[in-house]
């Protein structure tokens, strides 16, 4: 069965147990049409059973409310009936059966009052729900807080979707016990490290010239001069610390050829044993653009990487290894040459496509502390000691006042640090230090619902934000972590609300580099980028891939959207662009010559590009790896681009008979003719598959293909040249994705803008929207359109909006 | 297997273990009369099976031929047939209220029967958490919940089978070496400080409630909802670190370098075979060591778009995505590969299986941890979309007074939870009413 839309987060129910609602204003009205042209046909077709004369099953439905709004059991009934006329039971095998336009007639009707009646009770009134922090701003939120540069969230769950693909709504975020206690463990496990009772730890310092001699496997050796599958390694023997900052000083020479051509890239791994991956792990990675010798500076914790187990005999010490990534993947080119005894052997030679560098020296230093105890220690304590000697619960509320402002984004009050500090004096005479009891208060500030979660109280009716809840929001929206310094100041000072303040923190907000975890996160969520990690390349069909091929398809999306939100550029480059972000492996995937380096830049986009739907992410992810899918792809037009997603296949459609062998020889799309001509797959399908039909020429791997190879088993047993025409449900007809990129932009570009308006909103708001909402997003998306819909305008039109700025 | 040898230092560990026990039966009851624990294990795997029509093909059905103790397994259940004797193949079961809702939306409904659609999204408790209720207190964990994808997914594609009292998902663990690390790993060396954190713990836990209630008041209704879902989890952590406190003296099981090295740690998605392994390992080990009583673990979810699982059967050379490839169950082409699938899953399977049965029950038992445990296998699919006729396997329990070595065939008047209804009296538990359950299955015990 071919059917593959499955994915679909479409929830479609009831809300049965909670009542009947009022319907919100602004809602539409509930689905006419009943009385015309429903309720004729089940007269026909049903109250023979289950009318006045019989009442079958006890179900009886010419007396049942069409209106599912108002009465409740009535809508608990329809849903019923919606169940067994999808799955076929009704009307029984000895009755006569719907017709396919009866079927189709009833089921939209259906389909539609239930979603409606399910829109109306799941309202949460259009207001953002409590939200918990995801796994991310959690790890960033404390991060930034304990200035602490470590993993906080290893045991920490992922964060669950909500229908609209977001991962950041309030209503879906969940709390359990489970969850709760990672939270207690975490805050323990940091503020072990961050607030210190041992003296100074020793500093190890080394200082490599010369490449250590180590065990080494996948062909690589060891030296100074870094050419493909040469590693230049230190290695620290005992001497190394196992906690805190470390810093790494490498002295390399670059010899560039004279003209533009290939730069060499550094790369810096930290780990113990250079022969399986998984026990090293890469510290930064540089272009290396300028000529001659010159030092690079690398920072980082320790117990970021992969330790060895002190005392093994099989892989001591910790390794440094520098290398050259420039074309890590290049064949090693060697020669025969005779060596002193007369054999031949085989030499590795130079590869003049190669810029090499060559390694002068490897400085190791850690751990590094500027000050002890180290500055994110006394961060905490300030001046606590000094200010209030001898008294510790005064020390205590000392230090309160000042963490509980930054940790729970709001100004606290004298109680709130009241409590806690009663809290140290509670437990104080249990624990061997001052030190030891603060970290367990202050355990419990991060454990509070006021760090865990967005507060937004005193809201039973809808009201402003107060400043520091909109510096919140803010900074939780566009950098995904708590507020800085500024942000904090404005608040305090009340600024934050006059308007022309807000606009300028938006824009410095957006410049900042912390605003690479909103287009991270945003773009990765909408443009459903992880779809990648979903699908396997079939090396049968497209050979063996670049290792590294899905990260660079991650990279590139994530890099475009950074380049037209921060070049304030038209969203409309997301659907067509005349530019493509490329570093070189990419650029060789794509065919495109003459990039050099590993970072992404923006260059002329290719034939046939432009825009996210030429993107690897996207074309790949929407693929079966095997072969592209015209379904998936067609979901992804109208659901991440239109905002009009396809509805689910009803449960329990039964499946094609395609045990005919000639069946897999077909192309896809003439097997979906085929799967259309099922009355029970026909009507979606037909709005669905010719939105997927213009990506033909486009493989899984996201390369232009001219004929689309057809396997039956590993043998491929037909090839079809590309046939990329498509009729769209509105009759128009496409020639290929170009056509369709300008169809999008021109007939739809409302759309598209009322679709990228929403769910950038929801994201924003953190919560899904509702019907109350869409005259808000239609002035918003209005507004971006006289605006050319430049990205950075919309962003700044969604944070002045009435939404934005209420709760 | 060298049975003797590894029962061997498998007792002689297992009975510190025993020892260090706060309750146990066996010691609170003297030596010999009380019989082990009883264990509760579920794996299952989305989307169903192959279940060809073609003649020719039937030999890949997964459903045996015959019926009652004449059956003989098909391809794809082959390698389970060392151990016939210790299981059961159900065939004909579902749960009738989930075939109301889409064959996909039926992954979270495996262990609850619950028509989510209808009930607001919101899921009842699992079965597998009324086993850890019951069992509470007398393991260092209640359960063990594990799938591929971890967390929780998103209601209808979820990404774990375990639910708790109040019908919210448990996040399920997916990465072996934190699973490793709850079960085994030496955690805080400084027992004094752990003590301390543990008394500390119910102060901040009251504190934290306290506050959280003085801020309730002042929010609106939604609000307050999603605050008392933190509100329950405070109450559930202040229950677990009571719990925790009878445990802190108790050192953690320790393992043989054979154990260690048969766990691949470092396993996960991109290499399904060491990792579904490893998985059934860890819980192979957590029964064998006590550490709980009750394991679940989601082989993949139904979510076709998000499940890492996904790419499983390609990654095996099985050549489609998953989905896809239960999907070509009826093509001509299309019953090998995914029966392929089906047996793979099956010699998984067998092979912990095997574990079991070679590893003694309690210390110097002549019976199986096996015999002791009651596992379920299977699907809410039995082919794709269709959530009836699951396809079932029961396995285990025969000191809990299970009969197997057959293959029943129900008729759609016996609802799957049954099944549950059955295991919860096996295991001792007193109220074995279970969501739309009508009774027992005489046949099974």
């Amino acid at each position: 069965m071919l059917r593959i839309l499955t994915s679909l987060n479409h929830l479609l129910l009831l809300l049965l147990l909670c009542g009947s609602l009022p319907a919100k204003p602004g809602s539409p009205a509930a689905p006419k049409g009943y009385e015309e042209k429903v309720r004729p046909i089940l007269q026909t077709k049903c109250f023979g059973c289950h009318g006045e004369q019989k009442q079958k099953g006890k179900i009886r439905l010419d007396t049942l409310s069409a209106d599912l709004i108002k009465d409740v059991r009535s809508a608990e009934t329809w849903h019923d009936v919606r169940g067994v006329i999808n799955l076929g039971e009704m009307p029984p095998d000895d009755e006569e059966d719907l017709t396919t336009e009866e079927r189709k007639v009833v089921l939209d009707w259906l389909n539609a009052s239930i979603d409606h009646a399910h829109n109306v009770h799941q309202s949460k009134g259009g207001r953002v729900v409590l939200r918990r922090l995801t796994r991310d701003q959690y790890q960033n939120t404390m991060r930034d807080l304990l200035g602490l540069d470590i993993n906080h969230i290893q045991d920490i769950p992922e964060d669950p979707m909500s229908p609209d693909g977001l991962r950041n709504n309030g209503s879906s975020l969940q709390m359990t016990g489970e969850q709760l206690e990672h939270y207690i463990n975490a805050a323990r496990d940091a503020l072990d490290k961050v607030i210190v009772s041992d003296p100074q730890p020793e500093m190890f310092h080394h200082t490599f010239k010369e490449s250590s001699k180590v065990r080494m496997e996948r062909g690589e050796i060891s030296g100074n001069r870094l050419g493909p599958k040469v590693r230049f390694i230190g290695r620290i023997k005992d001497d190394y610390p196992e906690e805190g900052p470390f810093e790494i000083r490498v002295k390399v020479k670059a010899e560039l050829p004279e003209k533009k051509g290939p730069i060499p890239r550094l790369r810096v791994v930290v780990g113990y044993r250079p022969d399986t991956l998984l026990q090293e792990k890469t510290m930064a990675e540089l272009d290396i653009t300028k000529k001659g010798t010159h030092e690079y500076v690398f920072r980082g914790r320790i117990e970021n990487f992969p330790l060895p187990v002190r005392g093994q005999g099989k892989y001591p010490g910790l390794l440094i290894n520098v290398m050259n990534v420039a074309n890590e993947f290049a064949e090693v080119k060697t020669e025969k040459r005779k060596d002193e005894k007369g054999k031949n052997r085989n030499v590795r030679i130079e590869d003049p496509d190669l810029a090499y560098l060559v390694v002068e020296s490897v400085e190791f230093k850690g751990p590094i502390y500027e000050s002890w105890p180290p500055k994110h220690h006394q961060d905490i304590l300030i001046d606590s000691k000094e200010k209030c000697p001898d008294d510790e619960a005064k020390q205590v509320a000392h230090i309160l006042r000042n963490f509980l402002t930054k940790a729970w984004r709001k100004p606290v009050s004298p109680t709130e640090v009241e409590k806690l500090t009663s809290f140290f004096t509670k437990i104080r005479p249990d624990f061997p230090s001052f030190e030891e009891a603060l970290k367990e208060t202050l355990v419990m500030v991060l454990v509070s619902q006021d760090f865990l979660y967005l507060v937004e109280p005193e809201s039973q009716e809808k009201r402003k934000l107060k400043s520091h809840e909109l510096a919140a929001r803010l900074s939780y929206f566009l950098w995904n972590t708590l507020p800085d310094d500024r942000l904090r100041e404005l608040a305090h000072q009340n600024e934050l609300t006059n308007p022309d303040v807000l606009s300028q923190e938006v824009e410095r907000m957006v410049e900042d580099k912390r605003s690479d975890e909103f287009i991270q996160t945003f773009a990765t969520q909408w443009l459903d980028v992880d779809a990648i990690d979903r699908i396997e390349i079939e090396p049968n069909i497209y050979g063996k891939s670049h290792p590294d091929l899905k990260e660079n398809f991650r990279s590139e999306t994530i890099h475009f959207f950074a380049e037209i939100l921060r070049n304030n550029l038209s969203a409309e480059n997301f659907i067509e662009s005349d530019f493509q972000m490329v570093n070189r492996e990419l650029a060789d995937h794509y065919g495109i010559e003459s990039v050099y380096g590993g970072e992404f830049r923006r260059v002329k986009k290719s034939a046939k590009r432009g825009g996210v739907l030429t993107h690897g992410s996207v074309l790949l992810g929407h693929s079966t790896g095997y072969d592209s899918s015209i379904i998936k792809r067609a979901v992804f037009v109208r659901k991440n681009l239109l905002n009009d997603p396809p509805p689910p296949p009803p449960p329990n459609v039964p499946p094609l008979d395609e045990s005919d062998p000639k069946f897999s020889k077909l192309p896809i799309r003439e097997q979906l003719l085929i799967h259309r001509e099922d009355p029970a797959c026909a009507d979606c399908h037909r709005n669905i598959d010719p939105w997927g039909q213009m990506f033909e020429a486009y493989g899984a791997t996201g390369l232009i293909r001219e004929e689309i190879p057809r396997k039956h088993g590993k043998k491929v047993v037909a090839r079809h040249p590309v046939d990329s025409t498509g009729k769209l449900p509105d009759g128009r007809e496409l020639k290929n994705l170009e056509e369709l990129k300008k169809y999008l932009l021109t007939e739809r570009r409302q759309q598209f803008a009322q679709a990228l308006t929403s769910r950038l909103l929801a994201y924003a708001l953190g919560r899904s929207l509702e019907f109350s909402d869409e005259p808000l997003v239609e002035e918003i998306a209005k507004k971006s359109l006289k605006n050319d819909l430049r990205l950075q305008s919309l962003v700044q039109s969604i944070v002045t909006s009435e939404a934005f700025l209420t709760k | 297997m060298r049975n003797q040898n590894i029962g061997r230092r498998t007792f002689l560990r297992g009975a510190g273990a025993c020892l260090a026990l706060p309750v146990l039966d066996c010691m609170a009851n003297g030596k010999k009369t009380s019989p082990p624990p009883a264990r509760l294990g579920v794996v299952y795997f989305p989307f169903g099976v192959s279940l060809p029509k073609q003649e020719d093909k039937l030999d890949w059905h997964w459903f045996p031929k015959g019926e009652g103790k004449d059956f003989q397994f098909n391809k794809s259940l082959k390698p389970l047939e060392p151990h016939r004797e210790h299981l059961t193949v159900l065939g004909g079961l579902s749960h009738p209220e989930v075939e109301k809702i889409g064959g996909h939306d039926s992954g979270d409904t495996f262990l609850t029967g619950c028509d989510i659609l209808t009930n607001r999204l919101r899921n009842v408790q699992s079965m597998d958490q009324i086993v850890a209720e019951h069992f509470a207190g007398q393991t260092r964990y209640d359960s063990l919940v594990m799938s591929t994808d971890g967390g929780v997914g998103e209601p209808t594609r979820s990404s774990t089978l375990s639910y708790n009292r109040h019908g919210r998902p448990i996040p399920a663990v997916n990465q072996p070496r934190r699973i490793y690390e709850r079960l085994f790993g030496a955690g805080d060396p400084d027992t004094a400080r752990n003590r301390r954190r543990l008394r500390s713990s119910a102060h901040l836990l009251d504190l934290v409630l306290e506050d959280a209630n003085s801020v309730r008041r002042k929010l609106g209704i939604h609000d307050q909802q999603k605050l008392d879902e933190y509100m329950d989890s405070v109450r559930q952590v202040e229950k677990n670190v009571e719990q925790s406190q009878a445990w802190i003296d108790i050192a953690k099981p320790t393992l043989t370098d054979e154990e260690r090295e048969r766990l691949k740690l470092d396993s996960d998605h991109k290499v399904p075979e060491q990792y579904i392994r490893t998985m059934y390992e860890l819980i192979h080990l957590a029964f064998q060591t006590d550490s709980t009583r009750v394991a679940t673990y989601q082989i993949a979810s139904m979510g076709d778009a998000t499940t890492l699982g996904g790419k499983f059967p390609q990654l095996l050379g099985f050549g489609k995505h998953l989905h896809g490839l239960a999907h070509s169950w009826n093509k001509a082409d299309g019953v090998e590969p995914l029966g392929k699938w089906d047996r793979f899953l099956a010699t998984e399977f067998s092979h912990f299986l095997t574990r079991m049965r070679n590893t003694a029950a309690v210390p110097e038992s002549s019976d199986s941890l096996l015999d002791y445990t009651t596992f379920l296998y299977g699907s809410s699919n039995s082919t794709t979309h269709t959530n009836r006729n699951y396809p079932l396997v029961l396995a285990g329990g025969k000191k809990l007074g299970f009969k197997h070595g057959q293959y029943l065939k129900f008729t759609r008047d016996t609802p799957f939870s049954n099944i549950f209804s059955t295991q919860l009296q096996q295991m001792g538990l007193k109220n074995t009413q279970f969501g739309d359950s009508t009774g027992i299955v005489s046949e099974l015990i």
